[in-house]
């Protein structure tokens, strides 16, 4: 039986052409997505289990996937994606970590698995490590499955000093950037070069099959993307961030046309001046947290970082997006949308947005 | 021997530098209390203020907390004959579930620093643990540190298990955590909530009648 996939090759055509001009600067709205598919989440607390993780046979797990984009609808500038979600973080347990899962918090956590003094510690590529043949053979497998109809994701590789925390567990790669920082250097070098191997490979699994690449966000690129991280900059001063997640990070955008960091709290705003000097970083993720106002009641931050050339994606609901688009206008933005809407309700909510946004209006 | 240089040392979190200025300062005959309160916790007052002033952040705390931790191990062993008590006892823990320790670990440490004595009960306890931990160690404060939305909660169910252990009368709870705020506290009926670990130092002095 044939894959009943709502999204046919005029709506894939739509999405190149939009998302490409959305990259180059050259459309005056918003990229808007609507979608009745959580990637990430799709009901299933099993998807943090190690039998899925690790056992479930590749063609089942596609199945289920499956199953699930066959109910899915996708509006505005969404697209169908598939997302094979480990949690965050994978990279530790590719380079080795013992990797535990907890379903019920949705989560899985690694802890090293053996303790060494950081002097004895080298993290480098294993391509036998299990963690990392299960992401390839899925990734795999899901292009072969589906060719050029579904976007085959990056999995979530981590953050450099997250997974090296995973190593020395976060309190001591705290007292580690003072006790012993060229270690940490050390350790961060081999991480980068580790995770832009998991990168391209990923890459050379998914690029043949002409659909661009995308990652667990909200955004996609007709070229190379990736939403990078570094949760535990949160911790650290500026000057720290210059010296010890900086540089590796500017590795990695040199090796894509569009990447993009996910600013994830507060915590992470004293980094925003530097993070919007970096040449190579095409767009920024902001994420306030949980507890904390929603995205669009923080102007200045959104105000900076589209101010400063970059591409901003957040999630919002429709108010948020009507919103944004009211009083800053929704050029360079990606609004995904987390109100589960009816075709009908989609299209009029799109013309609503059209209508509001100040930078369509005044241009 | 005056306290600027053990002052000073913690603050830059000049661990060797302590011990050594600790170490003069009791071969001076400088009185334990004096050492331990204008030496040791005085500097930690600071550290929060920088930190709440946005100079310092939690490497920068870490390692002061771990320098005037050092200061202090050379002292306990004079505590009882000195008479030095310690401000109060707060046990600490993570709720069920969670398993993140960070935040935990540093309030502990300023809580340590201003005086108090800290019971680490761990990551991931469940309610009835916490309950056993505050029936036996019978603490003035119990911190409940809670990192993800999905264990919040289990914050709302360890106050519960206290009030049905008739424990809740006993103990002050404060609450903390990324997503953890004033109104989440209210709700759950904890008595204190703090932002950081500087102003978690504050707030259990206010809710032990310190200040």
């Amino acid at each position: 039986m044939g894959f009943d996939l709502h999204f046919s090759d005029e709506d894939w055509a739509r999405i190149e052409r939009d998302w490409t001009a959305w990259w180059a600067g050259e459309l005056d709205r918003p990229m808007v997505l609507l979608e009745t598919f959580n990637p990430l989440y799709f009901g299933d607390l099993r998807i943090f289990s190690r039998e899925w993780m690790l056992e479930m046979p590749v063609d089942q797990v596609l199945d289920l996937f499956e199953e699930r984009l066959e109910k899915a609808r996708f509006y505005g500038d969404a697209w169908p994606k598939f997302f094979y979600n480990h949690g965050p973080g994978m990279g530790a347990g590719f380079l080795g970590a013992t990797v535990h899962s907890m379903p019920e918090q949705r989560t899985i956590w690694f802890e090293a698995p053996r303790k060494v003094p950081i002097q004895e510690l080298s993290l480098t590529f294993d391509p036998d490590n299990v963690w990392w043949r299960r992401i390839r053979d899925l990734t795999r497998g899901a292009v072969e499955r589906w060719g050029n109809r579904v976007a085959v994701a990056h999995t979530d590789i981590g953050g450099n000093l997250d997974i090296l925390a995973s190593f020395r567990t976060t309190q001591q790669l705290l007292y580690d950037l003072y006790d012993t920082p060229e270690e940490v250097l050390r350790l961060s070098r081999e991480i980068t070069t580790a995770w832009l191997r998991y990168y391209n490979e990923l890459h050379e699994i998914i690029a043949p099959a002409g659909r661009g690449t995308c990652n667990w966000a909200a955004v996609w690129s007709p070229r190379r993307t990736y939403m990078t991280q570094s949760d535990f900059c949160y911790m650290i001063s500026p000057k720290m961030f210059e010296r010890f997640v900086a540089p590796d990070l500017e590795t990695c955008y040199a090796a894509m046309e569009h990447g993009f960091y996910h600013l994830d709290g507060k915590g992470q705003i004293p980094h925003l001046t530097r993070f919007l000097a970096m040449e190579n970083l095409a767009g920024i993720q902001w994420i306030p947290g949980a507890g904390q106002p929603m995205p669009e009641e923080w102007p200045d931050v959104l105000r900076r970082i589209v101010g400063a050339g970059k591409r901003c994606q957040v999630y919002v609901t429709a108010e948020g997006a009507r919103k944004i688009v009211r009083e800053l206008g929704g050029k360079g933005f990606a609004l995904y949308v987390v109100n589960r809407m009816t075709p009908e309700e989609a299209e009029d909510f799109l013309k609503v947005l059209a209508a509001e946004d100040i930078g369509r209006r005044s241009s | 021997m005056g306290m600027e240089q053990i002052y000073g040392a913690v603050i830059e979190g000049d661990m060797a530098g302590v011990e050594a200025a600790v170490k003069r300062a009791l071969e001076d005959k400088t009185p334990v209390e004096t050492i331990l309160k204008d030496g040791l916790i005085s500097p930690m007052d600071e550290v929060g203020r920088r930190f709440e002033a946005g100079d310092f952040y939690v490497p920068e705390m870490l390692i002061a907390a771990r320098a005037m931790k050092a200061g202090v191990a050379l002292l306990r062993p004079l505590f009882a004959e000195t008479g030095v008590k310690p401000l109060g006892k707060v046990i600490m823990g993570t709720v069920s579930g969670d398993l993140h320790d960070i935040g935990k670990n540093l309030v502990g440490l300023m809580l340590e620093g201003a005086g108090f004595q800290v019971i680490d009960v761990g990551t991931d306890v469940s309610p009835q643990a916490f309950v056993e931990a505050v029936r036996k160690e019978q603490p003035q404060l119990l911190g409940l540190s809670a990192l993800l939305t999905t264990t919040m909660p289990n914050a709302g169910e360890t106050v519960k298990a206290l009030k049905e252990a008739g424990l809740k009368e006993k103990v002050k709870v404060m609450v903390g955590g990324a997503p953890v705020t004033q109104g989440f506290a209210d709700q759950i009926g904890a008595d204190g909530f703090a932002e950081d670990a500087a102003r978690a130092v504050r707030k259990a002095k206010v809710l032990l009648g310190l200040s």
